[in-house]
């Protein structure tokens, strides 16, 4: 067989569909084709890292929109998002108010989790504290600037739990720590990336929604590592387990 | 078909809005990310996703479960999806491929080996340069996972044109990431 027949063995192989035959002749010649095997090896970093790329998901307007229009309604015109925008604003993603208010929501979340770690019983707090005000989406504002803020808001709410979390650390065990740890190396490489991205391309979207993404899932695992500090604080076992096996997906 | 789907287009052609919307959360947010990647805008996919499902919700009676509930809707969506890719690249007088022809595989170019690890954005940006056709393969089994026998019904192409466009799209990519300097060597790390 050429190499050319083999490529196609390589794709089968990686999306698992070969048979234990030519699994095993693609094996033999990619023992003594290094050109063979590094196509091999390459589809596995692709592939691996096309798994991984971010998941976004649609801004909760089309799915109102939608329901709007199947209901015999005009939701399209009278919709402020979506009607199109003009000037600068064309190249700012249409999610960025969700943005600076999502920022706002995790600042609120990261309060009520400082809470629960200062005191456990407070956790439920039918009154926490308004921290930062939801941004009012009808007030003239500039769009950079409110990004700017949704991210400063994102890095304070990640910097008070990474202050939890340091000062806490010895309620973890050092297997748990270590997945803690790995998981968030993966995320502050995205935000990383991101970052260089927009430093790059400020205006562009996928860079902008992959930074908020990246800050957001860091938010949520330093979440997850305060409420399982709390757990194991308060000795609660199933509810610690649960948090681990979350950590480790 | 399986029950489960038959039952909840049976309750979304009764005009059940919570079926409906049950049929959105379902699968709003694997046709977004396909239809961001290949129309490359928030704007435009958000337009795009709205398009389906409310064509989607049209269309529904004609359903007769000779496919799953969920590869009709990807195929729908897929179809739009390409449709306004190709019409807004004829708008701009740019070639593109054809989904149904099995294309000429790529010459293994023996080129230098690609990045042990390439960042996300890179391949982000890889893909954005792809062929359509291709691109919608890769992004349908790769990205989202689908397995060539679905990519296959929702394309509406051959198993074998599946492979051969996922096959042609990774070789793409393993070119762009090696050769371009912007793509892949200026990778430090994987994410």
């Amino acid at each position: 067989m050429s190499c050319q027949a083999f490529e196609v063995l390589i794709g089968d192989a990686g999306d698992g569909g070969l048979d234990a035959a030519a699994r095993q002749r693609l094996d033999a010649h990619l023992a003594v084709c290094p050109a063979c095997r590094q196509m091999a090896e390459d589809f596995a970093v692709i592939r691996l890292t096309a798994g991984a790329l971010d998941r976004p998901v649609p801004s909760p307007q089309v799915w109102t929109r939608i329901a709007a229009e199947i209901d015999g309604g005009s939701a399209r015109g009278s919709d402020p998002v979506s009607r199109p925008v003009s000037g600068g604003l064309t190249l700012l993603p249409r999610a960025w108010p969700q943005f600076v208010a999502a920022a706002a929501g995790v600042v609120l979340a990261t309060g009520i989790a400082w809470m629960a770690w200062r005191d456990p019983g407070s956790a439920a707090h039918p009154n926490p504290p308004a921290i930062v005000a939801r941004p009012d989406s009808d007030v003239d504002v500039d769009p950079d600037q409110e990004l700017k803020l949704a991210e400063d808001h994102y890095v304070s709410a990640i910097s008070g739990l990474e202050e939890i979390t340091r000062t806490s650390s010895e309620a973890l065990d050092p297997e748990t720590a270590g997945v803690l740890q790995a998981n968030l190396t993966v995320i502050d490489q995205a935000i990383g990336e991101s970052r260089a991205a927009l430093q790059q391309e400020p205006a562009s979207e996928q860079a902008q929604a992959s930074l908020f993404e990246a800050l957001r899932d860091k938010v949520a695992l330093l979440q997850d590592a305060v409420a399982l500090i709390n757990e194991m604080r308060t000795g609660n076992a199933a509810g610690a387990a649960r948090i681990v096996s979350g950590l480790n997906q | 078909m399986r029950h489960a789907d038959l039952e909840l287009a049976e309750r979304c052609q009764r005009g059940d809005a919570g079926a409906f919307e049950e049929l959105y959360r379902l699968h709003a947010g694997r046709l977004y990310r396909l239809m961001l990647r290949m129309a490359g805008s928030v704007q435009d996919a958000e337009d795009l996703l709205q398009d389906v499902f409310l064509q989607a919700h049209r269309k529904l009676g004609s359903f007769r479960g000779d496919s799953s509930l969920g590869t009709w809707l990807y195929r729908l969506g897929m179809n739009h999806c390409l449709d306004y890719v190709r019409g807004r690249q004829a708008r701009m007088g740019r070639a593109t491929d054809s989904l149904d022809a099995d294309a000429a595989p790529e010459p293994a170019a023996p080129a230098p080996a690609m990045p042990a690890a390439i960042s996300r954005i890179d391949l982000e940006r890889a893909i954005a340069q792809l062929p359509d056709g291709c691109k919608a393969a890769f992004l349908l089994h790769d990205v989202e996972g689908f397995e060539h026998q679905e990519v296959a019904a929702i394309l509406g192409v051959s198993i074998g044109t599946s492979k051969s466009q996922v096959h042609r799209a990774r070789l793409k990519l393993r070119g762009m990431l090696t050769a371009c300097p912007e793509l892949g060597r200026g990778a430090t790390h994987a994410s």
